[in-house]
Formats: structure tokens, C-alpha cells, sequence
């Protein structure tokens, strides 16, 4: 069952799209959608019993370790120092020497689930939090990790998890982008992440602030060089000019599309700025997300616009952290430095979105492009481990308080249940009501799908 | 359902674990027992939820079920082998090495060892044999393939007899009669400047100047209309318009994008190629065979080598990962991309689709991929890193010109020449020290130095090549160590070289490790004792098997502390310095002297250093490999790097020939042998795929509207005798574009109006026959390229070497720190701002420029909120329509002459009616102000009529 009403508001082209129970017609819904009317498929998926209605992925670019995190290996701490009595993937650079990283692991809450202490705001939360500890992935450098978690491709130019999902499900608001990145990486394959590759352009993301910084935290050019005023005469008379234009052509799709373009700008200059202004929000809320504090002004902005925007209907919002979590040497201050700036911002998003009752119908997803070494690099680092390594979800339709998978007695590999990052982009496809086989779109002679022809659902983590 | 399983895995493995203690022994491996109480537990609790009769979606083709589908294997091959468990598909599957079964989790390794065991031992399989069924193989009829029309020959078509007095040429009587079929007639010719503004914007790129404009107003004669059309064809804005279509085809890019952005900084060569080729209208399959095998070919001169390796940039400017640390892999999906962009850019064929399985629509079984895949994996593409891990592409020598290669080797033989004098100097140098200096020295230059030390020359008397002083400061953190081994134990005098002065510490601390160990002694350096600047520190012992250390430090000390040089005299050596305690003045001059002849030199060789020639050329161009390396490639079923199947000889498709389609003897990688078949005369696609795409840039859409698909997935063509005519006489003619563009800007098709016409959409909604011409949105660069002309400030020179200065990357790789690119207001053409992946500038991505990752034959025209917020908002379209303004403004006075100009120059037509009332509605009484203009012309500029071709 679709999760919104449907409408028919096509316009000028005469389309008309019909219903049928259980199957979703998107593209007549949304104005943001209508606007491209002429470069959307009819219908892109059967939604089935959607848990969530949007994903807030909060990537922790670099690679946070998970058995300093969230995967407690007490054969770590007990061998610190000896040989790693396996192998040793190819092609990296750290030694086979075991090292116990410096935090204390601790069961938390009713669960009983284990964190450590280097994120003790994230810890307080433990009860909602659903950890997967057996992810693997396919990519020893962070290039090819990147691209397979925000793509699903470790090699080639696919669209982002954000675009299938927009290209899905369309936004939410009418006036407002379903597709945002918050800070984005601009290496790594940058816009890749959060493109649209060959899907339709208006599936990529819209982009604030970049590499981990909030910035100004506003949308490009909806302001003008030029005074708010003069900004809507200019509109005015684009649109005269237009109007004249299409008189004298007769009725023309391309002119009428850019029509609707410049009228959704005009909305979209209006709708934009509240959503997006945080000074809406009580000066105890902000402190609560730490905004205000250098230490985490700007990934608690970061998060506390996710959440905005998340209410307002986007469907899919990336907050970056920036490349920060890629500890091959001084692992301790490093991490520090990184959950200081983002444990507690992040246990505020999951606290807010509770407190409003957003929380049911959201997934707040945790994690990097791969884990790290149980075994030590240089001195005091870790290296990628795309072996094995943890991903954190929260929000409706997956177990609560729960851990689901292990990787080996060190953390290197992951053994039992494994969870390919194609699965979990499955499972949230399928969170989101789409079936990751059915959502699907021809190009270059073929169908291509976010998981190619991998992905499994992982049943075992839902409610 | 989950617990159900779950409940009888573990089952499973506790009875498996039962079975292992109690009947290890009893048990042979090619037992019943074995198998009904070792293996098949294993298999249905772990593999027929997938592989089985009862599976929702069976996996991979294998059913492992049934003990003869178990045997034939599914898509990948063979599932075991009995007898050989190291050549088992189910083997390397379980143990994770090739594909990772079951995917839940590893099975443990007893479980691993007993199916490895089954196998060595013939792999006795009980299970009942029925209910199978030969499979049909696999399902490619080449020969029906061979019927679909894409693969047909080219046919030789007449025109048909006109239908329709509007005929200009052979074009409009093929589309007239289907036209005339549909009960439709061709629209009238469109108005004079409607016409002119789409011809110039079709084939240069940029708008009609006003001259132009009058001048074609005034005579809108046929006669004049190709005069037009000439001189556009023979200009450079149309080699630079056209070379940017192909462009989009070849996914030109200045960086590689993707995980590490690495700088291509020779891409440009290749660009420029196209355009001096496109601008010469060099024949199309010439052009094929440089950029598929360029580097093979013979040259005559070495413009033509030059311009041969640099076409071959097109096979390797797709995207990469770099950072791929599985070289293997990398390979292979480097080697997918080339096949990939030269099936859909020469064929329009989608040939990526055969790497994992048969084609599933067209007639490619996957060994044809492998026989293309063999080519290019003969192919050198990467070679070496450029840093640990990262892999960087193969470079090849481009040719020079004699008065380079003259330039270099003056500059060789002048840089060896200043050298040897160098040398010559040191030694003299030398020489005039040890005419002054007895003793053994140790220079400052020798010296181990801690903390700060500022070198200097000032005074003139010192040794070596200067001196060094702690520039009076960081006291207590400056020292310096002279050591050697002095050539016999004793006794020596040790004194240092300083220069002078009153500003000199008097109180320098010195520690001398001697024979009696550490002595320390100050140095007062105000003054000195003997010439030209010795100060003596006393004598002492030192031994044989030890250093002698003298370490002078700037502790404590009060002015500036210099340190020159060390020198240890012994008894000897003292008297005679003593007894000519009056340095002879000729040595000294000759010192001096040597010392600023050394000075020239080096400033010579600097000024040498500047002035060399540029490093010489490289293009990023493939090579073949080494002909022991020539390898026809292996299948790799499923597309993985491990899974290897029949090795196929290399060669081409085979549903074009009925012959065979393997080389027979391949000169080198066979790439040669590969242009060559597809710029045969006879290959029914690559004609049809190059003129259909010339068709959709005049016409807005190509005669087969899927460009870069002719295959079965793709549009069949709309007028395919008219293709056929075409493709015919492209080849015919030589393969030239400027002639096919011509007749087609000639027909009465391509100047008729766009006008709406309610009888004819109801007939045909899509303008498949082109009753009409399609409305068409110029390209970004076009856009971008019309606002600069509309400022007056368009500089028409091309630019080299975009990416002069950068580094191996566009910027640092890490993560978090960005390049910058700010060309976008630079006022040449779009064709020569750097594309680099990752950077394209927003205006040109929201006015859907191709995405340089892609191969884009056809661009989208997207209408996004994007687009009309960046050509409403953007400072740089601001700017561009201030100066716009400004210029009209300053060129004409008068509300209406302005107003006329304003549309000349950006909408390149004259007023209408509607047009004045508009404007006038806006401008109110503001008609003198400049803001008012200002705004006006950027609502021009962010107009439908500006971005569309009527």
C-alpha cells in the first residue's frame, strides 16, 4: 500500500495514469516529479507493505573501526600484542600482530548490547540500536568500498542508493528534492556517490555544504547576486517571456516542461528556506545536538537539518562526516577526535526523531565503507578491513536492541550470517516497501538494478 | 519459517557432528553411508533453499538435487568434477574462493573436508536418477540473428520519384512518400532568421552574428542559403561544435574521476585531434582505425604518427578505478569498458551485456566478447603506479620536430659542457684552499647540524662554499659537530673558521672530544688569530680508533655564532702555517678568484635550467604487448576474474559473418585487424551508426532513435531505406561528414517550420515522419557559448594544456580537501574548458551536458528546478548579462533601437508585436535605467527561446 495519497496533477499533457491497488504510479504524484515529466518511466516498483517511509544514512567516511565500535572481541584484548594466528588478506599493509584498541566495551541498556566507550551517547541508545556485525564488502581501497556502499558498485559508474530510492519513490514534499547530501566527499568518486549515473538527472542529489562541512547549509542559487526583490521580478519576466513563447509556438511539451521548471524553482525558493532554517528550532533543542559547541557545531547541524528534512518528506539523506575515520596511525586520538563530533549529535537525531514520533517510520543507518584491522598498521593504526566489519541501524521495522552476525574470535573476518552490503541495500529497499529485483531500469540494452544480481533481504533483522 | 530452518540447520550439524565421532571410521567416502549421513544433510539444509526443483528462483542455473543436473552443472560450468575436489566449482564455492556458498555463512571446515573427500573419491551420488530432462544448449541462432535488419547488408536504395513539390533533394523524396502514405504533407519553409539562427547553432555551435542576420535578410535566395552553409562548413566553430558531439560519444575527460582522480594531462591532444581532423574532414573510417589502432599504423610523415598515437586516447580515457589493489580484476573490467564504448560507439551495439552470459537480446553469444576481450587484453591500457596500489596508464612517445629535437641537444651538450667546467672549478677551488689551508679541514658543509642555521656568504674569506650562523637566535637549540678520523693518533692544534666582528658572541661554548674525553673550551669570535679568519682552541690528543668531534653550540651565548670550518694541525703542519704567518697575497687572489668563477658557473647552469625545453611530448595512447604476451583471453563465466572457462581466438562478432569471425593470424593485439573490420565497406552498422547520429543532431532525433542501440532492445528505424541511401553514399564518398552534412542542411526537411499543426499531431503525435522540425535545446556549451558572444568578449582561440601545473591529481586525494576550477567565466569557447570528472561545472551538468563518465550519444534534456534557478540566479550568467547590457546600452540610444538590439543579439531575430508590450510592461518608465536593462537581458538569457531552436 502506498504510504501517501496519490493524485492525478499532470497538466498540460493530457497523460493519464491509472491505479491499481498495491502498485504505485509515481510519476503523476509529486509536482517535483511532474516537473520532469517527460524523463520518467510509468511505473518503477511495487511497494509492499513499506515499514519506513525515508533513510537518513549517517557515512562515516574512512572506515570506523568495529571492534573499537560495536563488534567486542574479548580475544583481542586477551592476545593484544601476539601473532594473528590466520592469514592475512592480500594486497595490505598492516603486520599480523594483534592490537587491543584502548576502549572499554560495556553492556548497555536493557538489551544488553554491546558498545564501547568511545561512543557513550550512542551508547545510551543501545536499545534501539539493531547492529549487523558480520558486513563484508568488496573493495580493499576506499574508492571501490565507497562506491559499493553508496552505489552498490565497486567498479563501475552505477546511480546511488539516494537515486534509486528517489527514482522510486519520488519526494515526499511537493516542493523539495527527494534526494539530499549533506556534506559530501568531493574524492572517492565525489558526485558518483550521490549521482544519478544514467537514471534520470533529477534523482541526484541535492548538495549542502561538502567534505563533512555543514557550510552555509542552503541549497546553490536559490539566492541571486542580486536583491530578493529583483530575484522575483527576474522570475516574473522569464516567465512572460516564456508565456509569449509558447503562444507563438502552439502547445509544446519541451517549453511547457520549463514552464513547470521555473514555477517549481519559484516554490522551491519559497518552501526551501524554512525547512531549512534551524533557528526555527528551540535553543535547547540545538544545544542538545551540540550546536554551539566547536567540537560538534557542524555535524549537529548536519544532523539536525536530516531530521527537518526528513519531516518534511525527503526520502533519502546522506550526512557525510567527512573522510575523518581513516585511522592507519594514532587510532586512539584519531577516533577520539571523530566520536566527539559525532556520537552525540547523532544519539540527539534518534532522540528527536523518537520524541516526535518520526522514529517508526524513518532508518537511521550507521557506518563506514569498510571496518579496520583487529591487527596493527604502523605503530598505532589500523588498516581497511572490508572483510568483516559493523553497520548500526535504528528505526522502524528492524529488531531493536539487537545484534545479528560474527565476524571471527578478532574481528577480522565475518563468519556467521554474513551480510554483503548488497544485502543490506536490499533490506532497505525492502524496509522501504520496493523489491530490490523489481525496481529496475533499462539502459545500455539492459535492466540494471541497485544490487546487480546480488542482494538478499536479511529477514533475520526485522521486526 | 525462519525458525523452522534455522531449527533443522542446527540439527543438521549437531547430527553431522554425531555421525563424525561415531562412524569415522566405518564410513568410506564412496560409500552410500557417507553420503546419506555426511553429504546430503549438508545439501538440503544448506543449498537447496536455492538449488533445487523446489527453489523460488533457482540459483545460477545449478540444481543440486538431482545427481545428474548436479553433475552437468548450471551456468557457470561443471559443479564437480568426481575425482578431482581442487577442480570442483562446489569445492572453490564452499571455501569462499571463487563464489562464496552458502551465502549465509562458511560451512565449517569438517563439513568442507568431507565433501572435498566425496568428491576425491568419485563422488558417489545415490539419489534417484529420474525425472531428468536435457537441458536445450544455450539458445543463440546466429543465422537467425542474421535476419534482423541491423545486421542485414546495406541495401542499395533509389530515391523514390518526388512526391511533393517542396523537394529539394533526394532526402525530401524518401520522406515525402512516407509522408504523403500518412495523408501528411511537409510544413513551409520557416521564417528567414528562424531558419539561419538553427543552421548556425546545428553546425557551429554559436548564433549568427547581426551582419549575417541583415545580410540573409536581405537575400534569402537559395544561392545565398548554400553560400551560407558553406563557409559554416568550412569554419573552425564547426569542427570545434562537431568534434565536441563525438566527444560526448568517447567520454572525453581531462581527470579520471572515479576513486582517485587522477590528471590526464594529455587528453587534450586528443581533443585537439578531433578537431583539426573533423576541420580537414578527414574520412570516418580513417579516423576509426587511428583511434582503434593508431599506434600500429605505418605513418608517412610524423604529423601523421603524431596524429595517429594521439587518436588511440579514445580507447583509454573511461574511468577507472585505479586504486584497485586486484590487478587482475582491474584488467578485466578496463578491457569491459573498451568493449563496452567501441560496441556502442562504432556499432551501437551493447556488447558489455556478453561479459557474464549470452546476450539475451541480440545475437552475441558471450565467446564473442572473450574473442573481442583477447584484443584488448593484448593490449597494454595501465602500466605501472603511480603510487603504492594505484595503478597509472601506458604513455607512448609522440614525434618531435627536427628543431626540437636540435633545441634538446644543444641543451644536453651546453648543461654536459657547464658541468665539466663545474668540475674543473671545484678542483682549482680546492687546490687554492690547500695552498692556504695545511692541515685536515672539515667543512661546515660537512658538519652534522641541529636547530636553525643560516647560511651565508657575506664575508668573503671562509672555506668551502660559504658559512653558516645561528642568525642570533633560538639560543640554546643551535649546534653544529665537526668529525673525522684524524690519519694518526696525537697531538694536534684544533681552530676554527669564523668570520669577525663586533656583533659575534665572545663567549662561544666548544667541546672536543679527545683522548682525555670530553674538554670544553669558549671561543671568543670578535676576532681572529690567524689569516684569513683561524681561531686557535688550544691543542690536544686524540686516537686512532676514534673520531675527533668538535661541537660548537650557541648555549648561552650572546651575538651571532659562526661556524665556517674545522681544521686539525699537526705539530708539523703548525710550523710551517706559523712561519708563513703572511699568506701570500697572490694565493689569496687566486682563491678569490677560483671562489667567484664557481659563483658564475652555478648561476649559469640555473639560468640553463630555466630556459630548457619543454620535457618531450607523450601522448596517453596504448601499445601492444610484448608478442610473448599475446594472448587470446579465456571465458570468464559469470564476468569473474577466477572462473575460468574455454579460451576463444580473437576475433570479431559472428553474426556478421557467415564465415568465420577469429583472426587467422593476428599481426600483434589484433586491433588492426579489428578497425579494419569495422570500417569494411561492407559491416552493415558502422555507416548506419555514424550517419544516424549525424541525422539526430540536425534533426533533434536519429532515424533509429535508440543512437547507441541497433539491436534488438533498440528502436527500429523510422525511414530505414532512407538510412540505407545514406550509409551508402557516406561510404561511397569517402566516408566524409561535411558532404552528408550538407545535403541534409539542403533538404526541405531541415528548413522547414516547427510550427504546431493540429491535424498532423493527431496523426503523428512523435514527428516520427517529420511533418514538422523538433524544437531542440541548443547544448549547454552552446548556451554558455551565446551569452560570452552576447557580451562581445567570445575569444575564439583554442586552449592547450588545460591541466598544465596540475599534479598527478586534480587535487589531493584526500577526501576532504577539493580542487578548484573556475574557468566556467573564462571567456572561450565551452569545447576548451577542462572536463574533469568529479568537477563539471553545475551550469553545464544542470543544462545536461554529457556526463564525461558515460558514453552519451544522445544527451537527456532534463527540466529541472535546478536549471532555472542557475540561469536565473548564477553570478556568472549575472555578469555575463550586465556586460551585455552595458554594451547595448553604450552601442544605441533609444528605447526601441536598444530593444532591437537586445533581441539581435541574443535571440537573433527581430521584434514581434507581443514583444514590445512585454517589454514595455516591464520597463514602465525605467527605460533609461541600466539595472532595468540589466534584468531584462538576464530574463533573456534565462528564456525558453534563448536555450531553444525554433
Amino acid at each position: 500500500m502506498p504510504d501517501r495519497p496519490v493524485q492525478i496533477a499532470r497538466r498540460h499533457f493530457g497523460a493519464t495514469c491509472t491505479m491499481s491497488l498495491g502498485s504505485l504510479c509515481v510519476s503523476a504524484v509529486m509536482p517535483w516529479r511532474e516537473a520532469a515529466a517527460s524523463e520518467l518511466a510509468t511505473v518503477h516498483a511495487s511497494r509492499v507493505n513499506p515499514r519506513i517511509k525515508r533513510v537518513i544514512f549517517l557515512f562515516m567516511h574512512g572506515g570506523p573501526s568495529h571492534v573499537d565500535t560495536f563488534d567486542y572481541k574479548p580475544l583481542l584484548a586477551r592476545d593484544d600484542g601476539q601473532p594473528l594466528p590466520f592469514d592475512l588478506p592480500p594486497n595490505i599493509d598492516a603486520v599480523p600482530k594483534l592490537l587491543n584498541g584502548p576502549w572499554k566495551f560495556k553492556q548497555q541498556g536493557e538489551s544488553g548490547l554491546w558498545v564501547s566507550s568511545l561512543l557513550p551517547e550512542m551508547a545510551k541508545e543501545a536499545d534501539s540500536l539493531c547492529v549487523i556485525r558480520s558486513m563484508h564488502t568488496r573493495g580493499q581501497s576506499h574508492g571501490q568500498a565507497v562506491g559499493m556502499i553508496n552505489t552498490g558498485s565497486d567498479n563501475f559508474v552505477r546511480p546511488s542508493v539516494g537515486a534509486w530510492v528517489s527514482y522510486a519513490l519520488g519526494s515526499g514534499h511537493p516542493d523539495l528534492p527527494a534526494h539530499v547530501a549533506i556534506g559530501p566527499a568531493t574524492a572517492h568518486g565525489g558526485p558518483r556517490n550521490y549521482g544519478a549515473a544514467f537514471l534520470p538527472a533529477m534523482h541526484q542529489a541535492t548538495v549542502i555544504g561538502s567534505n563533512g562541512k555543514f557550510g552555509h547549509g542552503k541549497i546553490a542559487h536559490l539566492n541571486g547576486p542580486v536583491e530578493n526583490g529583483l530575484v522575483q521580478q527576474r522570475f516574473d519576466l522569464v516567465n512572460a517571456l516564456n508565456k509569449r513563447h509558447l503562444n507563438s509556438s502552439g502547445p509544446d511539451r519541451e517549453i511547457e516542461g520549463a514552464i513547470e521548471a521555473v514555477d517549481l524553482a519559484a516554490r522551491m525558493r519559497r518552501a526551501a528556506p524554512e525547512v531549512f532554517d534551524l533557528s526555527r528550532e528551540s535553543a535547547q533543542l540545538q544545544s542538545a545536538y551540540g550546536i554551539g559547541k566547536k567540537t560538534t557545531d557542524s555535524f549537529g547541524r548536519s544532523c539536525l537539518l536530516a531530521r527537518r528534512l526528513a519531516e518534511a518528506g525527503v526520502r533519502f539523506i546522506t550526512v557525510s562526516s567527512g573522510q575523518v575515520w581513516d585511522q592507519h596511525g594514532n587510532l586512539e586520538s584519531g577516533h577520539n577526535k571523530n566520536a566527539a563530533a559525532t556520537d552525540l549529535p547523532i544519539a540527539e537525531l534518534l532522540r528527536d526523531l523518537k520524541r516526535r514520533g518520526l522514529w517508526d517510520e524513518t532508518m537511521i543507518v550507521w557506518g563506514g565503507e569498510f571496518g579496520r584491522t583487529p591487527v596493527v598498521q604502523g605503530k598505532n593504526g589500523r588498516d581497511h578491513n572490508p572483510q568483516g566489519f559493523s553497520m548500526v541501524l535504528s528505526g522502524g521495522g528492524v529488531k531493536p536492541g539487537f545484534a545479528y552476525g560474527e565476524t571471527d574470535d578478532y574481528g577480522y573476518y565475518a563468519l556467521q550470517d554474513r551480510v554483503h552490503v548488497h544485502d543490506l541495500h536490499a533490506t532497505l529497499l525492502h524496509l522501504l516497501g520496493v523489491d530490490h529485483e523489481r525496481l529496475t531500469y533499462r539502459y545500455a540494452g539492459r535492466d540494471f538494478r541497485l544490487t546487480d544480481v546480488h542482494g538478499r533481504v536479511v529477514h533475520d533483522i526485522l521486526v | 519459517m525462519r525458525l523452522r530452518l534455522n531449527a533443522l540447520r542446527f540439527g543438521c550439524v549437531f547430527s553431522v557432528c554425531l555421525f563424525a565421532f561415531a562412524a569415522v571410521r566405518a564410513q568410506s567416502p564412496d560409500s552410500e553411508a557417507f553420503f546419506e549421513t555426511r553429504i546430503r544433510p549438508v545439501l538440503v539444509n544448506h543449498c537447496y533453499e536455492c538449488h533445487s526443483s523446489e527453489s523460488k528462483e533457482l540459483g545460477g542455473g545449478l540444481r543440486l538435487d538431482h545427481p545428474v543436473e548436479m553433475l552437468t552443472g548450471g551456468e557457470s560450468g561443471l559443479a564437480i568434477d568426481p575425482g578431482n575436489p581442487k577442480g570442483s566449482l562446489l569445492v572453490s564455492a564452499i571455501r569462499y574462493e571463487s563464489s562464496e556458498m552458502p551465502p549465509a555463512g562458511r560451512l565449517p571446515d569438517q563439513v568442507i573436508r568431507d565433501i572435498e573427500a566425496w568428491i576425491a573419491a568419485g563422488a558417489n551420488d545415490p539419489r534417484s536418477r529420474d525425472g531428468y530432462s536435457a537441458r536445450e544448449p544455450s539458445g543463440i541462432d546466429l543465422e537467425a540473428g542474421r535476419h534482423f535488419w541491423a545486421f542485414q547488408p546495406i541495401a542499395a536504395v533509389d530515391p523514390p520519384a518526388d512526391g511533393h513539390a517542396s523537394a529539394t533533394g533526394q532526402i525530401d523524396r524518401f520522406l515525402n512518400r512516407q509522408l504523403h502514405q500518412a495523408g501528411l504533407t511537409p510544413s513551409p519553409v520557416a521564417a528567414p532568421l528562424v531558419r539561419l539562427r538553427r543552421l548556425a547553432f546545428d553546425l557551429t555551435g554559436l548564433p549568427p552574428r547581426p551582419s549575417l542576420q541583415l545580410a540573409w535578410l536581405a537575400d534569402p535566395s537559395r544561392r545565398h542559403w548554400i553560400k551560407i552553409v558553406d563557409s559554416m562548413l568550412a569554419s573552425t566553430a564547426f569542427a570545434e561544435h562537431w568534434a565536441r558531439h563525438w566527444m560526448d560519444v568517447a567520454r572525453y575527460a581531462d581527470s579520471n574521476g572515479s576513486d582517485f582522480n587522477a590528471t590526464h594531462h594529455e587528453a587534450w591532444r586528443y581533443r585537439q585531434y578531433l578537431i583539426d581532423a573533423f576541420a580537414a574532414d578527414r574520412p570516418w573510417d580513417q579516423m576509426i582505425r587511428q583511434q582503434i589502432a593508431g599506434d600500429l599504423l605505418t605513418a608517412a610523415t610524423d604529423q601523421e604518427r603524431y596524429d595517429n598515437v594521439v587518436a588511440t586516447t579514445f580507447l583509454m580515457i573511461g574511468t577507472k578505478m585505479l586504486s584497485e589493489r586486484d590487478k587482475a580484476k582491474l584488467r578485466l573490467d578496463v578491457v569491459d569498458e573498451q568493449i563496452d564504448t567501441v560496441g556502442r560507439a562504432f556499432l551501437g551495439l551493447t556488447l558489455g551485456c556478453a561479459r557474464c552470459h549470452d546476450h539475451k537480446f541480440d545475437p552475441v553469444p558471450t565467446e564473442d566478447y572473450y574473442a573481442l576481450a583477447g584484443i584488448f587484453n593484448s593490449t597494454v591500457t595501465l602500466k605501472g603506479e603511480s603510487q603504492k596500489y594505484v595503478s597509472t596508464w601506458n604513455r607512448v612517445p609522440l614525434p618531435t620536430s627536427q628543431a626540437y629535437r636540435d633545441s634538446v641537444l644543444e641543451y644536453q651538450q651546453a648543461v654536459e659542457a657547464l658541468k665539466d667546467e663545474i668540475k674543473a672549478a671545484e678542483k682549482e677551488l680546492k687546490s687554492a684552499h690547500s695552498s692556504i689551508h695545511a692541515g685536515v679541514i672539515v667543512d661546515d658543509k660537512a658538519a652534522k647540524k641541529v636547530g636553525d642555521w643560516k647560511a651565508s656568504t657575506y664575508y668573503k674569506h671562509f672555506v668551502g662554499e660559504g658559512y653558516v650562523h645561528d642568525n642570533n637566535s633560538n639560543k640554546g637549540q643551535a649546534s653544529i659537530e665537526f668529525s673525522t678520523r684524524l690519519p694518526t693518533p696525537g697531538k694536534y692544534e684544533v681552530r676554527v673558521s669564523h668570520s669577525p666582528g663586533l656583533n659575534r658572541a665572545a663567549e662561544v661554548p666548544v667541546t672536543i672530544l679527545t683522548a682525555k674525553g670530553v674538554q670544553k673550551v669558549k671561543l671568543d669570535q670578535r676576532s681572529f688569530q690567524h689569516d684569513p679568519m683561524w681561531s686557535s682552541l688550544g691543542e690536544f690528543s686524540f686516537l686512532a680508533d676514534t673520531d675527533a668531534v668538535v661541537r660548537i653550540s650557541n648555549q648561552g651565548t650572546n651575538g651571532y655564532v659562526i661556524a665556517d670550518a674545522v681544521q686539525f694541525l699537526s705539530a708539523d703542519e703548525r710550523s710551517e702555517t706559523v712561519a708563513t704567518e703572511e699568506i701570500d697575497g697572490a694565493d689569496r687572489s687566486t682563491l678569490e678568484f677560483a671562489r667567484r668563477r664557481m659563483e658564475a658557473l652555478k648561476q649559469a647552469l640555473e639560468a640553463l635550467d630555466a630556459s630548457a625545453p619543454p620535457p618531450s611530448p607523450v601522448a596517453m595512447a596504448p601499445s601492444d604487448r610484448p608478442s610473448n604476451e599475446l594472448i587470446d583471453s579465456r571465458v570468464h563465466i559469470r564476468g569473474e576474474v577466477n572462473n575460468l572457462g574455454e579460451s576463444v581466438a580473437r576475433g570479431f562478432l559472428q553474426v556478421f559473418s557467415e564465415g568465420g569471425s577469429s583472426i587467422l593470424n593476428p599481426q600483434g593485439s589484433g586491433r588492426i585487424e579489428l578497425a579494419d573490420w569495422l570500417t569494411d565497406p561492407d559491416n552493415p552498422l558502422t555507416s548506419r551508426v555514424f550517419v544516424n547520429r549525424v541525422w539526430m543532431h540536425l534533426f533533434g532525433e536519429g532515424l533509429v532513435r535508440t543512437v547507441d542501440n541497433f539491436g534488438m532492445q533498440g528502436e527500429r528505424p523510422t525511414h530505414p531505406e532512407l538510412l540505407d541511401f545514406l550509409a551508402a553514399r557516406f561510404v561511397r564518398n569517402g566516408w566524409r561528414l561535411k558532404p552528408l552534412v550538407r545535403e541534409l542542411v539542403l533538404s526541405h526537411a531541415y528548413s522547414q517550420s516547427s510550427a504546431y499543426d493540429e491535424n498532423s499531431i493527431a496523426i503523428d503525435p512523435e514527428n516520427r515522419l517529420l511533418w514538422r522540425v523538433n524544437r531542440r535545446r541548443l547544448t549547454a556549451e552552446s548556451i554558455r557559448d551565446a551569452m560570452i558572444a552576447a557580451t562581445g568578449r567570445l575569444d575564439r582561440q583554442p586552449r592547450l594544456e588545460p591541466m598544465a601545473g596540475r599534479g598527478v591529481l586534480v587535487s589531493s586525494n584526500e577526501a576532504n580537501s577539493a580542487a578548484s576550477f573556475d574557468d566556467l567565466a573564462q571567456p572561450c569557447r565551452s569545447i576548451y574548458l577542462p572536463v574533469v570528472r568529479s568537477y563539471v561545472p553545475p551550469m553545464l551538468s544542470a543544462l545536461d551536458a554529457a556526463d564525461p563518465d558515460l558514453l552519451v550519444g544522445r544527451r537527456p534534456t532534463t527540466n529541472v528546478p535546478t536549471q532555472a534557478l542557475l540561469l536565473i540566479n548564477s553570478p556568472v550568467v549575472d555578469a555575463w548579462a550586465g556586460e551585455t547590457s552595458s554594451r547595448i546600452l553604450d552601442a544605441v540610444c533609444g528605447f526601441d533601437a536598444r530593444l532591437r538590439l537586445s533581441y539581435q543579439v541574443c535571440l537573433q531575430r527581430d521584434l514581434g508585436g507581443d514583444d514590445r508590450m512585454i517589454a514595455q510592461r516591464f520597463f514602465q518608465d525605467r527605460i533609461d535605467s541600466p539595472q532595468a536593462w540589466h534584468q531584462f537581458i538576464a530574463a533573456l538569457f534565462a528564456s525558453t527561446e534563448f536555450r531553444l531552436l525554433d
